[in-house]
């Protein structure tokens, strides 16, 4: 009764959460389109910055769940950790992808080209490729404490690419813009700033809700694992009995 | 001429500023086409994601109510017999209790 009723409190919390994401994320839309201004030498195609930074960003959480929830695997093995783990490794991929496909869509009226080696472009693909191979391992190696282990290794240590990416501009140069960390003007106009802002709140509320709904899938998964392995111990044949 | 070839990019020449633009310049160079492209794509992928995820939650969900439904029910079954014995057993005892008073009060 009372596991049923913390049940129905998170699914409450959890469609709240998903109702204020799709009202900042309509706000945003409103903000960046209607509100914020043009960019002068860029045009239009800079309003592709407001959400293509957060997605980096969005992939920075997604990551750093993934670091979390793996070394907390490796101190205590447990269903709920492991899922984070994997949870976060997936939503790091999702919003890896969506920077990867827009970045070179600003690239291309920018610099005139989709992709160049530059450092930052390059860093940004390594960490995204680790996350690609750590669910590849999870889909292909099976679901055995081994591969838990050696995948929570993997999310340990893909993280230490995370702070070569943010430096790489700073160390190894290239042609990647450096808007907000750089020592230029930044956002030169007040809505600009607000609309990167929003773009940063929309995605936190994204990469928390993609983080819970994940976990909660896997978890789901967990539990009928466990119930599988209650109905062959019983003797029935879970196959057909459900 | 694009805004690329009139400043090429050299390995160090990135932006630092962004500014409003002034009055009602025109816009030159059309990006409109790219950035549909990307918000189109930033939605595609989050909403095939939310559909797959969707899709694997609701196929658990349902195999998950019914095995629990199927244990529930087997543990139930097994549950009466054993509750049968123990009943049985307890009225055995509680005859052999009575006997042996019985014939203490007659010896």
């Amino acid at each position: 009764m009372a596991r049923a009723r913390a049940a129905t409190r998170s699914d409450t919390a959890f469609y709240a959460l998903l109702a204020v994401t799709a009202v900042a994320v309509v706000g945003e839309l409103y903000f960046v389109f209607l509100v914020a201004p043009i960019e002068k030498r860029m045009g239009i195609v800079q309003k592709i910055f407001y959400f293509h930074v957060p997605s980096w960003y969005g992939m920075y959480l997604g990551a750093g769940a993934c670091f979390l929830g793996s070394l907390a695997y490796l101190i205590r093995t447990t269903d709920a950790r492991d899922a984070f783990a994997r949870a976060g490794a997936e939503v790091a991929v999702v919003f890896g992808a969506i920077g990867l496909i827009t970045g070179p869509l600003w690239g291309a009226k920018a610099w005139g080209s989709f992709w160049t080696w530059d450092p930052r472009l390059t860093t940004a693909l390594l960490s995204f490729l680790i996350y690609v191979a750590y669910l590849v391992l999870r889909s292909f190696a099976g679901d055995g404490s081994g591969e838990r282990k050696f995948s929570a290794a993997l999310g340990v240590l893909g993280a230490a690419n995370l702070p070569i990416i943010h430096y790489s501009v700073q160390k190894w140069g290239g042609q990647h813009p450096m808007v907000i960390t750089g020592s230029g003007g930044g956002l030169q106009h007040p809505d600009m700033k607000i609309a990167l802002a929003g773009g940063f709140f929309c995605f936190t509320l994204l990469a928390a809700l993609m983080l819970w709904a994940r976990t909660r899938l896997e978890l789901a998964k967990s539990r009928l694992a466990r119930a599988e392995a209650d109905a062959i111990d019983l003797g029935l044949d879970t196959r057909t009995e459900a | 001429m694009t805004w690329t070839a009139m400043q090429p990019a050299t390995p160090n020449d990135r932006s630092e500023t962004f500014q409003a633009v002034e009055g009602n310049a025109k816009e030159q160079y059309s990006g409109g086409a790219l950035l549909v492209t990307a918000y189109a794509a930033l939605w595609v992928v989050i909403f095939v994601w939310i559909a797959i995820v969707w899709r694997k939650q609701a196929a658990l969900d349902a195999r998950l109510t019914d095995l629990e439904k199927v244990i529930d029910q087997a543990d139930a079954a097994k549950d009466v017999p054993a509750t049968a014995t123990a009943t049985a057993e307890k009225g055995a005892a509680k005859g052999a209790t009575s006997k042996d008073a019985a014939s203490k009060d007659a010896g």
